[in-house]
Protein backbone atom coordinates (compact mmCIF):
# COMPACT_ATOMS: atom_id res chain seq x y z
CA UNK A 1 0.00 0.00 0.00
CA UNK A 2 2.95 2.33 1.14
CA UNK A 3 6.45 2.06 -0.26
CA UNK A 4 9.42 3.77 0.13
CA UNK A 5 12.44 2.92 -1.53
CA UNK A 6 16.07 4.63 -0.53
CA UNK A 7 14.15 8.39 -0.32
CA UNK A 8 16.37 11.23 0.26
CA UNK A 9 14.74 14.81 0.17
CA UNK A 10 16.91 17.64 0.33
CA UNK A 11 15.72 21.24 1.08
CA UNK A 12 17.94 24.18 -0.28
CA UNK A 13 20.70 25.06 2.19
CA UNK A 14 21.27 22.24 1.50
CA UNK A 15 19.60 20.42 4.32
CA UNK A 16 18.68 16.87 4.28
CA UNK A 17 15.10 16.29 5.70
CA UNK A 18 14.54 12.52 4.57
CA UNK A 19 17.90 10.33 4.58
CA UNK A 20 17.62 6.97 2.74
CA UNK A 21 13.95 6.25 3.83
CA UNK A 22 12.96 2.61 3.07
CA UNK A 23 9.76 1.72 4.50
CA UNK A 24 6.41 -0.70 3.72
CA UNK A 25 2.77 -0.75 5.37
CA UNK A 26 0.42 -3.30 4.35
CA UNK A 27 -3.19 -2.87 3.59
CA UNK A 28 -5.12 -2.64 7.05
CA UNK A 29 -2.33 -1.75 9.55
CA UNK A 30 -1.78 1.11 12.36
CA UNK A 31 1.61 2.79 12.39
CA UNK A 32 2.52 5.48 14.68
CA UNK A 33 5.83 7.72 13.54
CA UNK A 34 7.58 9.08 16.67
CA UNK A 35 10.40 11.64 16.77
CA UNK A 36 11.06 15.01 17.95
CA UNK A 37 10.40 18.23 16.69
CA UNK A 38 12.60 18.78 13.15
CA UNK A 39 12.96 15.29 13.16
CA UNK A 40 11.61 14.72 9.29
CA UNK A 41 8.03 13.84 10.39
CA UNK A 42 6.10 16.28 8.57
CA UNK A 43 8.62 16.15 5.15
CA UNK A 44 7.78 12.18 5.13
CA UNK A 45 3.91 13.04 5.55
CA UNK A 46 4.49 16.16 2.76
CA UNK A 47 6.19 13.71 0.36
CA UNK A 48 3.61 11.03 1.32
CA UNK A 49 0.94 12.84 0.22
CA UNK A 50 2.17 14.18 -3.28
CA UNK A 51 2.62 18.00 -1.12
CA UNK A 52 6.56 17.82 -1.89
CA UNK A 53 8.70 15.75 -4.24
CA UNK A 54 10.99 13.72 -3.33
CA UNK A 55 14.83 14.69 -4.36
CA UNK A 56 15.38 11.18 -5.03
CA UNK A 57 13.87 7.62 -4.60
CA UNK A 58 11.10 5.49 -5.18
CA UNK A 59 7.91 6.03 -3.15
CA UNK A 60 4.52 3.72 -4.33
CA UNK A 61 1.25 4.70 -2.87
CA UNK A 62 -2.18 3.09 -3.52
CA UNK A 63 -0.63 2.09 -7.44
CA UNK A 64 1.26 6.14 -8.40
CA UNK A 65 5.08 6.08 -8.30
CA UNK A 66 4.96 9.75 -6.26
CA UNK A 67 8.33 10.23 -8.02
CA UNK A 68 7.05 10.15 -11.63
CA UNK A 69 3.44 11.44 -10.86
CA UNK A 70 2.44 13.41 -13.58
CA UNK A 71 1.09 17.27 -12.42
CA UNK A 72 -2.52 16.32 -13.66
CA UNK A 73 -2.57 12.90 -11.81
CA UNK A 74 -1.77 14.51 -8.48
CA UNK A 75 -5.61 15.75 -7.99
CA UNK A 76 -6.82 12.26 -8.52
CA UNK A 77 -4.15 10.91 -6.37
CA UNK A 78 -5.14 13.12 -3.57
CA UNK A 79 -8.58 11.28 -3.88
CA UNK A 80 -7.58 7.96 -2.66
CA UNK A 81 -5.95 9.42 0.28
CA UNK A 82 -7.44 10.95 3.57
CA UNK A 83 -5.26 13.35 5.26
CA UNK A 84 -5.41 15.35 8.68
CA UNK A 85 -3.49 17.89 9.73
CA UNK A 86 -2.03 19.36 12.81
CA UNK A 87 -3.81 22.91 12.04
CA UNK A 88 -6.49 21.20 10.37
CA UNK A 89 -6.91 22.94 7.00
CA UNK A 90 -10.96 23.90 7.71
CA UNK A 91 -12.59 26.53 4.85
CA UNK A 92 -13.25 29.22 7.98
CA UNK A 93 -16.28 30.65 5.67
CA UNK A 94 -17.99 27.11 5.10
CA UNK A 95 -19.92 25.22 7.62
CA UNK A 96 -19.09 22.14 9.35
CA UNK A 97 -21.18 20.12 6.34
CA UNK A 98 -20.11 21.93 3.92
CA UNK A 99 -16.50 21.02 4.77
CA UNK A 100 -16.95 17.71 5.21
CA UNK A 101 -18.63 17.25 1.88
CA UNK A 102 -16.31 18.87 -0.10
CA UNK A 103 -14.08 15.70 -1.10
CA UNK A 104 -17.36 14.33 -2.28
CA UNK A 105 -18.38 17.27 -4.16
CA UNK A 106 -14.86 17.48 -5.55
CA UNK A 107 -15.08 14.26 -6.97
CA UNK A 108 -18.22 15.13 -8.75
CA UNK A 109 -20.66 12.58 -6.72
CA UNK A 110 -24.38 13.13 -6.60
CA UNK A 111 -25.85 15.88 -4.65
CA UNK A 112 -28.22 12.94 -2.34
CA UNK A 113 -25.33 10.74 -2.02
CA UNK A 114 -23.17 13.07 -0.94
CA UNK A 115 -25.82 14.52 1.53
CA UNK A 116 -26.16 10.94 3.00
CA UNK A 117 -22.65 9.90 2.92
CA UNK A 118 -22.01 13.98 5.04
CA UNK A 119 -24.33 12.67 7.50
CA UNK A 120 -23.63 8.98 7.96
CA UNK A 121 -19.92 10.46 8.98
CA UNK A 122 -20.77 13.33 10.69
CA UNK A 123 -23.16 10.94 12.85
CA UNK A 124 -19.75 8.30 13.69
CA UNK A 125 -17.56 11.55 14.65
CA UNK A 126 -20.19 12.92 16.60
CA UNK A 127 -20.79 15.81 15.24
CA UNK A 128 -24.20 15.90 13.54
CA UNK A 129 -25.66 18.31 15.61
CA UNK A 130 -22.90 21.12 14.79
CA UNK A 131 -23.55 20.09 11.15
CA UNK A 132 -24.61 24.26 10.23
CA UNK A 133 -21.80 25.75 12.84
CA UNK A 134 -18.67 27.13 11.22
CA UNK A 135 -14.98 25.89 12.22
CA UNK A 136 -14.34 28.95 14.27
CA UNK A 137 -17.15 27.76 16.77
CA UNK A 138 -16.22 24.46 17.60
CA UNK A 139 -13.41 23.66 20.40
CA UNK A 140 -10.07 22.38 19.05
CA UNK A 141 -11.10 18.80 19.39
CA UNK A 142 -14.48 19.20 17.22
CA UNK A 143 -12.25 20.77 14.72
CA UNK A 144 -10.13 18.24 14.75
CA UNK A 145 -12.76 15.58 14.42
CA UNK A 146 -14.09 17.80 11.69
CA UNK A 147 -10.89 17.45 9.59
CA UNK A 148 -10.84 13.75 9.98
CA UNK A 149 -14.70 13.58 9.22
CA UNK A 150 -13.03 15.00 6.13
CA UNK A 151 -10.56 12.79 5.27
CA UNK A 152 -12.66 10.03 5.68
CA UNK A 153 -15.64 10.91 3.85
CA UNK A 154 -14.28 9.78 0.69
CA UNK A 155 -13.12 6.51 2.34
CA UNK A 156 -9.94 6.48 1.39
CA UNK A 157 -7.82 3.21 1.56
CA UNK A 158 -5.32 5.59 3.56
CA UNK A 159 -5.72 7.87 6.66
CA UNK A 160 -2.47 9.84 6.89
CA UNK A 161 -2.43 12.23 10.02
CA UNK A 162 -0.04 14.60 10.88
CA UNK A 163 0.34 15.15 14.44
CA UNK A 164 -3.77 15.04 15.13
CA UNK A 165 -3.34 15.57 18.54
CA UNK A 166 -0.83 18.41 18.53
CA UNK A 167 -2.89 20.89 19.47
CA UNK A 168 -5.41 18.97 21.53
CA UNK A 169 -5.70 18.42 25.32
CA UNK A 170 -5.05 14.83 26.80
CA UNK A 171 -8.37 14.00 26.88
CA UNK A 172 -9.15 15.64 23.52
CA UNK A 173 -5.94 13.56 22.13
CA UNK A 174 -7.79 10.28 23.43
CA UNK A 175 -10.59 10.73 21.88
CA UNK A 176 -8.98 11.38 18.79
CA UNK A 177 -7.27 8.18 18.99
CA UNK A 178 -10.05 6.09 19.88
CA UNK A 179 -11.91 7.87 16.25
CA UNK A 180 -8.47 6.99 14.63
CA UNK A 181 -8.71 2.97 15.84
CA UNK A 182 -12.32 3.02 14.91
CA UNK A 183 -11.16 4.23 11.12
CA UNK A 184 -8.66 1.34 11.38
CA UNK A 185 -11.38 -1.31 12.55
CA UNK A 186 -12.98 -0.98 9.62
CA UNK A 187 -10.19 -1.66 7.62
CA UNK A 188 -8.31 1.82 6.51
CA UNK A 189 -4.70 1.66 6.74
CA UNK A 190 -3.51 4.53 9.32
CA UNK A 191 -0.07 6.58 9.56
CA UNK A 192 -0.21 8.92 11.97
CA UNK A 193 3.10 10.65 13.41
CA UNK A 194 2.99 12.64 16.73
CA UNK A 195 5.61 13.27 19.37
CA UNK A 196 3.33 12.40 22.18
CA UNK A 197 5.04 8.93 24.02
CA UNK A 198 2.75 8.49 26.32
CA UNK A 199 -0.21 8.24 23.86
CA UNK A 200 1.92 5.40 21.50
CA UNK A 201 2.96 3.67 24.90
CA UNK A 202 -0.84 3.14 25.61
CA UNK A 203 -1.84 2.03 22.17
CA UNK A 204 -0.68 -1.07 21.05
CA UNK A 205 0.42 -0.39 17.55
CA UNK A 206 3.83 -0.53 15.62
CA UNK A 207 5.90 2.38 15.84
CA UNK A 208 8.34 3.82 13.87
CA UNK A 209 11.10 6.23 15.07
CA UNK A 210 12.92 8.70 12.34
CA UNK A 211 15.82 11.22 13.73
CA UNK A 212 17.57 13.36 11.47
CA UNK A 213 15.51 12.36 8.34
CA UNK A 214 16.06 8.45 9.26
CA UNK A 215 13.98 5.97 10.78
CA UNK A 216 16.20 4.83 13.11
CA UNK A 217 13.70 1.73 14.62
CA UNK A 218 11.12 -0.25 14.24
CA UNK A 219 9.35 -1.37 16.92
CA UNK A 220 6.54 -3.94 17.45
CA UNK A 221 4.44 -2.58 20.39
CA UNK B 1 -22.20 23.21 -12.09
CA UNK B 2 -24.20 26.70 -11.77
CA UNK B 3 -24.76 26.51 -8.35
CA UNK B 4 -21.39 26.16 -7.03
CA UNK B 5 -20.11 28.56 -9.14
CA UNK B 6 -23.01 31.30 -8.11
CA UNK B 7 -21.89 30.53 -4.34
CA UNK B 8 -17.93 31.45 -5.06
CA UNK B 9 -19.12 34.56 -6.78
CA UNK B 10 -21.90 35.39 -3.72
CA UNK B 11 -18.67 34.32 -0.86
CA UNK B 12 -16.54 36.78 -2.70
CA UNK B 13 -19.06 39.89 -3.21
CA UNK B 14 -19.74 39.22 0.60
CA UNK B 15 -16.29 39.44 1.59
CA UNK B 16 -14.91 41.63 -0.88
CA UNK B 17 -18.04 43.89 -1.55
CA UNK B 18 -15.80 46.83 -1.94
CA UNK B 19 -13.21 46.16 -4.53
CA UNK B 20 -16.05 44.09 -6.44
CA UNK B 21 -18.19 46.99 -6.21
CA UNK B 22 -14.80 49.51 -7.33
CA UNK B 23 -14.52 46.64 -10.50
CA UNK B 24 -17.58 46.94 -11.35
CA UNK B 25 -17.66 50.82 -11.24
CA UNK B 26 -14.49 51.38 -12.96
CA UNK B 27 -15.60 48.58 -16.10
CA UNK B 28 -18.98 50.34 -15.95
CA UNK B 29 -17.39 53.66 -16.39
CA UNK B 30 -14.61 51.46 -19.30
CA UNK B 31 -17.43 50.37 -20.83
CA UNK B 32 -19.62 53.27 -21.04
CA UNK B 33 -17.30 55.37 -23.09
CA UNK B 34 -17.13 52.07 -25.50
CA UNK B 35 -20.98 52.14 -25.86
CA UNK B 36 -20.66 56.07 -26.41
CA UNK B 37 -18.15 55.67 -29.05
CA UNK B 38 -20.47 53.08 -30.38
CA UNK B 39 -23.44 55.69 -30.43
CA UNK B 40 -21.95 58.40 -31.81
CA UNK B 41 -20.15 55.67 -34.73
CA UNK B 42 -23.78 54.47 -35.58
CA UNK B 43 -25.30 57.89 -35.71
CA UNK B 44 -22.65 59.75 -37.68
CA UNK B 45 -22.68 56.67 -40.23
CA UNK B 46 -26.88 57.25 -40.05
CA UNK B 47 -26.45 60.75 -41.46
CA UNK B 48 -24.42 59.47 -44.13
CA UNK B 49 -26.91 56.75 -45.24
CA UNK B 50 -29.84 58.67 -44.97
CA UNK B 51 -27.61 61.53 -47.10
CA UNK B 52 -27.04 58.35 -49.27
CA UNK B 53 -30.59 57.65 -49.63
CA UNK B 54 -32.01 61.42 -50.87
CA UNK B 55 -28.59 62.23 -52.79
CA UNK B 56 -29.01 64.24 -56.03
CA UNK B 57 -27.33 65.90 -58.57
CA UNK B 58 -27.37 68.89 -60.34
CA UNK B 59 -25.76 68.98 -63.90
CA UNK B 60 -25.09 72.32 -65.13
CA UNK B 61 -25.51 73.36 -68.91
CA UNK B 62 -23.68 76.24 -70.38
CA UNK B 63 -26.12 78.44 -72.85
CA UNK B 64 -24.27 76.50 -76.00
CA UNK B 65 -24.96 72.69 -74.62
CA UNK B 66 -26.74 70.83 -77.60
CA UNK B 67 -25.55 67.40 -76.82
CA UNK B 68 -28.54 66.56 -74.68
CA UNK B 69 -29.19 62.78 -76.20
CA UNK B 70 -26.32 61.46 -75.59
CA UNK B 71 -26.29 62.99 -71.98
CA UNK B 72 -29.61 61.68 -71.31
CA UNK B 73 -28.54 58.37 -73.11
CA UNK B 74 -25.56 58.54 -70.55
CA UNK B 75 -27.85 59.27 -67.37
CA UNK B 76 -30.71 56.54 -68.83
CA UNK B 77 -27.66 54.13 -68.41
CA UNK B 78 -26.31 54.77 -65.72
CA UNK B 79 -26.98 52.03 -62.83
CA UNK B 80 -28.92 53.64 -59.56
CA UNK B 81 -30.17 56.43 -61.34
CA UNK B 82 -34.22 56.45 -60.01
CA UNK B 83 -35.12 59.65 -62.11
CA UNK B 84 -34.22 62.87 -63.76
CA UNK B 85 -35.84 66.09 -64.72
CA UNK B 86 -34.53 68.78 -67.27
CA UNK B 87 -34.82 72.24 -65.67
CA UNK B 88 -34.76 74.92 -67.89
CA UNK B 89 -33.02 78.40 -67.56
CA UNK B 90 -36.73 79.82 -67.68
CA UNK B 91 -37.57 77.12 -64.62
CA UNK B 92 -35.03 77.79 -62.32
CA UNK B 93 -35.01 81.64 -62.65
CA UNK B 94 -38.66 81.02 -61.81
CA UNK B 95 -37.49 78.33 -58.86
CA UNK B 96 -35.22 81.00 -57.66
CA UNK B 97 -37.43 84.00 -57.61
CA UNK B 98 -40.02 81.48 -55.43
CA UNK B 99 -37.47 80.55 -53.37
CA UNK B 100 -36.11 84.31 -52.82
CA UNK B 101 -39.66 85.80 -52.52
CA UNK B 102 -39.88 86.32 -48.83
CA UNK B 103 -36.45 87.95 -48.90
CA UNK B 104 -36.57 90.08 -52.06
CA UNK B 105 -40.00 90.76 -53.05
CA UNK B 106 -39.49 93.31 -55.65
CA UNK B 107 -37.21 90.89 -57.69
CA UNK B 108 -40.34 88.53 -58.68
CA UNK B 109 -41.74 91.68 -60.53
CA UNK B 110 -38.20 93.14 -61.78
CA UNK B 111 -38.79 93.08 -65.39
CA UNK B 112 -34.74 94.24 -65.92
CA UNK B 113 -33.87 90.74 -64.34
CA UNK B 114 -31.32 88.92 -66.25
CA UNK B 115 -31.28 85.38 -65.89
CA UNK B 116 -28.09 83.92 -64.45
CA UNK B 117 -29.00 80.45 -63.87
CA UNK B 118 -27.90 77.85 -66.48
CA UNK B 119 -30.20 74.89 -67.27
CA UNK B 120 -29.83 71.71 -65.17
CA UNK B 121 -30.32 68.12 -65.30
CA UNK B 122 -31.28 67.34 -61.71
CA UNK B 123 -30.91 63.28 -61.42
CA UNK B 124 -32.10 61.53 -58.44
CA UNK B 125 -30.45 58.31 -57.08
CA UNK B 126 -32.15 55.26 -55.61
CA UNK B 127 -29.11 53.59 -53.45
CA UNK B 128 -28.22 53.58 -49.93
CA UNK B 129 -25.19 55.18 -48.46
CA UNK B 130 -21.33 53.09 -48.85
CA UNK B 131 -18.12 54.55 -49.17
CA UNK B 132 -17.95 52.11 -52.58
CA UNK B 133 -21.27 53.59 -53.99
CA UNK B 134 -20.23 57.33 -52.88
CA UNK B 135 -17.11 56.77 -55.05
CA UNK B 136 -19.64 54.98 -57.88
CA UNK B 137 -21.24 58.65 -57.92
CA UNK B 138 -18.15 60.57 -58.06
CA UNK B 139 -17.18 58.55 -60.69
CA UNK B 140 -20.30 59.42 -62.81
CA UNK B 141 -20.15 62.82 -62.19
CA UNK B 142 -16.63 62.94 -63.46
CA UNK B 143 -17.72 61.02 -66.65
CA UNK B 144 -20.92 63.93 -67.18
CA UNK B 145 -18.21 66.56 -66.65
CA UNK B 146 -16.32 65.28 -69.84
CA UNK B 147 -19.06 65.91 -71.81
CA UNK B 148 -19.03 69.53 -73.54
CA UNK B 149 -21.32 71.97 -72.50
CA UNK B 150 -20.94 70.34 -69.10
CA UNK B 151 -20.52 73.42 -67.10
CA UNK B 152 -20.26 71.87 -63.52
CA UNK B 153 -21.40 68.94 -62.05
CA UNK B 154 -22.87 69.35 -58.27
CA UNK B 155 -24.25 66.44 -55.48
CA UNK B 156 -22.86 68.54 -52.20
CA UNK B 157 -19.48 66.77 -52.52
CA UNK B 158 -17.66 69.73 -50.19
CA UNK B 159 -20.31 68.45 -47.81
CA UNK B 160 -20.23 64.90 -47.84
CA UNK B 161 -16.43 64.71 -48.10
CA UNK B 162 -15.39 66.71 -45.13
CA UNK B 163 -18.11 64.54 -43.34
CA UNK B 164 -16.99 61.80 -44.50
CA UNK B 165 -13.43 62.83 -43.46
CA UNK B 166 -14.80 63.38 -39.88
CA UNK B 167 -16.63 60.11 -39.66
CA UNK B 168 -13.15 58.49 -40.81
CA UNK B 169 -10.96 60.37 -38.44
CA UNK B 170 -13.83 59.82 -35.42
CA UNK B 171 -14.08 56.26 -36.48
CA UNK B 172 -10.10 55.38 -36.60
CA UNK B 173 -9.52 57.26 -33.40
CA UNK B 174 -12.55 55.97 -31.38
CA UNK B 175 -11.16 52.28 -32.84
CA UNK B 176 -7.89 53.22 -31.04
CA UNK B 177 -9.87 54.61 -27.86
CA UNK B 178 -11.61 51.06 -27.46
CA UNK B 179 -8.61 49.27 -28.00
CA UNK B 180 -6.95 51.30 -25.49
CA UNK B 181 -10.08 51.32 -23.01
CA UNK B 182 -10.33 47.46 -23.64
CA UNK B 183 -7.07 46.59 -23.06
CA UNK B 184 -6.91 48.57 -19.23
CA UNK B 185 -10.63 46.64 -18.58
CA UNK B 186 -8.50 43.46 -18.78
CA UNK B 187 -6.34 44.78 -15.85
CA UNK B 188 -9.08 46.16 -14.27
CA UNK B 189 -10.90 42.44 -14.11
CA UNK B 190 -7.34 40.76 -13.48
CA UNK B 191 -6.21 43.05 -10.68
CA UNK B 192 -9.35 42.29 -8.88
CA UNK B 193 -9.39 38.34 -9.68
CA UNK B 194 -5.71 38.88 -8.26
CA UNK B 195 -7.01 40.00 -5.03
CA UNK B 196 -9.69 37.62 -4.88
CA UNK B 197 -7.38 34.94 -5.06
CA UNK B 198 -4.20 35.84 -3.05
CA UNK B 199 -6.79 36.77 -0.11
CA UNK B 200 -8.48 33.13 -0.34
CA UNK B 201 -4.89 31.36 -1.03
CA UNK B 202 -5.42 29.34 1.78
CA UNK B 203 -8.71 27.92 0.40
CA UNK B 204 -6.88 27.29 -2.26
CA UNK B 205 -4.32 25.35 -0.73
CA UNK B 206 -6.98 23.43 0.95
CA UNK B 207 -8.74 22.33 -2.12
CA UNK B 208 -5.49 21.10 -4.19
CA UNK B 209 -4.93 19.10 -1.11
CA UNK B 210 -7.89 17.69 -0.82
CA UNK B 211 -8.02 16.61 -4.64
CA UNK B 212 -9.36 19.53 -6.75
CA UNK B 213 -8.32 19.55 -10.16
CA UNK B 214 -6.72 22.57 -11.42
CA UNK B 215 -9.31 23.68 -13.32
CA UNK B 216 -12.30 23.39 -10.76
CA UNK B 217 -9.93 25.44 -9.07
CA UNK B 218 -9.85 27.98 -11.59
CA UNK B 219 -13.13 28.01 -13.10
CA UNK B 220 -14.82 29.71 -10.47
CA UNK B 221 -12.06 32.79 -10.75
CA UNK B 222 -12.90 32.91 -14.31
CA UNK B 223 -16.82 33.08 -13.57
CA UNK B 224 -16.37 35.63 -11.45
CA UNK B 225 -14.17 37.43 -14.32
CA UNK B 226 -17.24 36.81 -16.22
CA UNK B 227 -20.09 38.23 -14.08
CA UNK B 228 -17.84 41.17 -13.62
CA UNK B 229 -17.65 42.09 -17.04
CA UNK B 230 -21.17 40.84 -17.67
CA UNK B 231 -22.65 43.00 -14.96
CA UNK B 232 -20.90 46.18 -15.60
CA UNK B 233 -21.21 46.13 -19.62
CA UNK B 234 -25.26 45.66 -19.11
CA UNK B 235 -24.47 48.78 -16.60
CA UNK B 236 -22.58 50.57 -19.48
CA UNK B 237 -25.77 50.17 -21.55
CA UNK B 238 -27.94 52.00 -19.51
CA UNK B 239 -25.51 54.74 -18.71
CA UNK B 240 -25.29 54.83 -22.42
CA UNK B 241 -29.21 55.08 -22.81
CA UNK B 242 -29.55 57.67 -19.70
CA UNK B 243 -26.26 59.80 -21.59
CA UNK B 244 -28.34 59.59 -24.99
CA UNK B 245 -31.76 60.94 -23.52
CA UNK B 246 -30.03 63.42 -21.59
CA UNK B 247 -27.98 65.01 -24.89
CA UNK B 248 -30.88 64.10 -27.64
CA UNK B 249 -32.16 67.19 -28.16
CA UNK B 250 -28.82 69.15 -27.54
CA UNK B 251 -27.53 66.70 -30.18
CA UNK B 252 -30.35 66.76 -32.66
CA UNK B 253 -30.83 70.63 -32.91
CA UNK B 254 -26.59 70.84 -33.45
CA UNK B 255 -26.81 68.24 -36.18
CA UNK B 256 -30.96 69.97 -37.47
CA UNK B 257 -27.98 72.41 -38.47
CA UNK B 258 -26.30 70.05 -41.19
CA UNK B 259 -29.83 68.91 -42.06
CA UNK B 260 -33.14 68.89 -40.04
CA UNK B 261 -34.28 65.34 -41.38
CA UNK B 262 -31.78 63.59 -39.44
CA UNK B 263 -33.16 61.93 -36.51
CA UNK B 264 -30.43 60.02 -33.95
CA UNK B 265 -31.12 56.94 -32.47
CA UNK B 266 -29.92 54.99 -29.41
CA UNK B 267 -27.85 51.72 -29.93
CA UNK B 268 -29.14 49.15 -32.14
CA UNK B 269 -30.10 45.66 -30.57
CA UNK B 270 -27.25 43.84 -32.29
CA UNK B 271 -24.77 46.31 -31.06
CA UNK B 272 -25.98 46.60 -26.94
CA UNK B 273 -25.57 42.52 -27.53
CA UNK B 274 -22.04 43.31 -28.88
CA UNK B 275 -21.07 45.50 -25.83
CA UNK B 276 -22.33 42.72 -23.82
CA UNK B 277 -20.25 40.23 -25.15
CA UNK B 278 -17.10 41.64 -25.62
CA UNK B 279 -17.06 42.99 -21.72
CA UNK B 280 -17.89 39.05 -20.75
CA UNK B 281 -15.42 38.08 -22.98
CA UNK B 282 -12.90 40.31 -21.27
CA UNK B 283 -14.34 39.73 -17.57
CA UNK B 284 -13.34 35.70 -18.88
CA UNK B 285 -9.70 36.54 -20.43
CA UNK B 286 -8.51 39.40 -18.02
CA UNK B 287 -9.44 36.52 -15.52
CA UNK B 288 -8.23 33.70 -17.41
CA UNK B 289 -4.62 35.64 -17.34
CA UNK B 290 -4.37 35.88 -13.80
CA UNK B 291 -5.73 31.79 -13.01
CA UNK B 292 -3.46 30.22 -15.41
CA UNK B 293 -0.47 29.63 -13.13
CA UNK B 294 -3.10 29.43 -10.13
CA UNK B 295 -3.12 25.90 -9.74
CA UNK B 296 -0.57 23.52 -11.14
CA UNK B 297 -1.52 20.62 -8.31
CA UNK B 298 1.91 21.23 -6.77
CA UNK B 299 0.64 25.13 -5.31
CA UNK B 300 0.43 23.96 -1.89
CA UNK B 301 4.22 23.18 -2.11
CA UNK B 302 5.16 26.45 -3.82
CA UNK B 303 3.05 28.37 -1.24
CA UNK B 304 5.20 26.81 1.81
CA UNK B 305 8.82 26.79 -0.42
Amino acid sequence: MIDFSHVYKTYPGPVQALSNVNLKIQKGEFIFLTGPSGSGKTTLFKVLSAYLKPSSGRIIVSGYDLNKIKEFEVPYFRRKIGVVYQDFKLLKDRSVFENIALPLEIRGDKTSYVQARTSDILEQVGLYFKKNQLPQQLSGGEQQRVAIARALVHQPGILIADEPTGNLDPDLSEEIMDLLDKVNAQGTTVFCATHDHELVKRRAKKVLTIQSGVIMEKVNA
Amino acid sequence: MLNPLLKHFARIWRQHFALQMTTVIVLSGTFSVIGISFLIHQNLTKVLTQWGNSISMSVFLDDEFNNSDKLISKIKKSEGVASFEYVSKEKASQLFKDQVESYIPDLVFDSEFKNPLPASYEIKFDRNWSKEKYNEVVRFAKELMDFKGVEEVSYGQNWVENYAAVVDKFNHSSGLLIFVLLTGSLFVVGNSIRNSISQRRDEIEILELIGSTKWSIRIPYIFEGFVLGFIASLISIIVTYLVFNWQLSVIESGVGIVGGQYHLSFLSFKTQFIIVLLGSIFGVVGAYFCVTKLSTGWTAHQAES
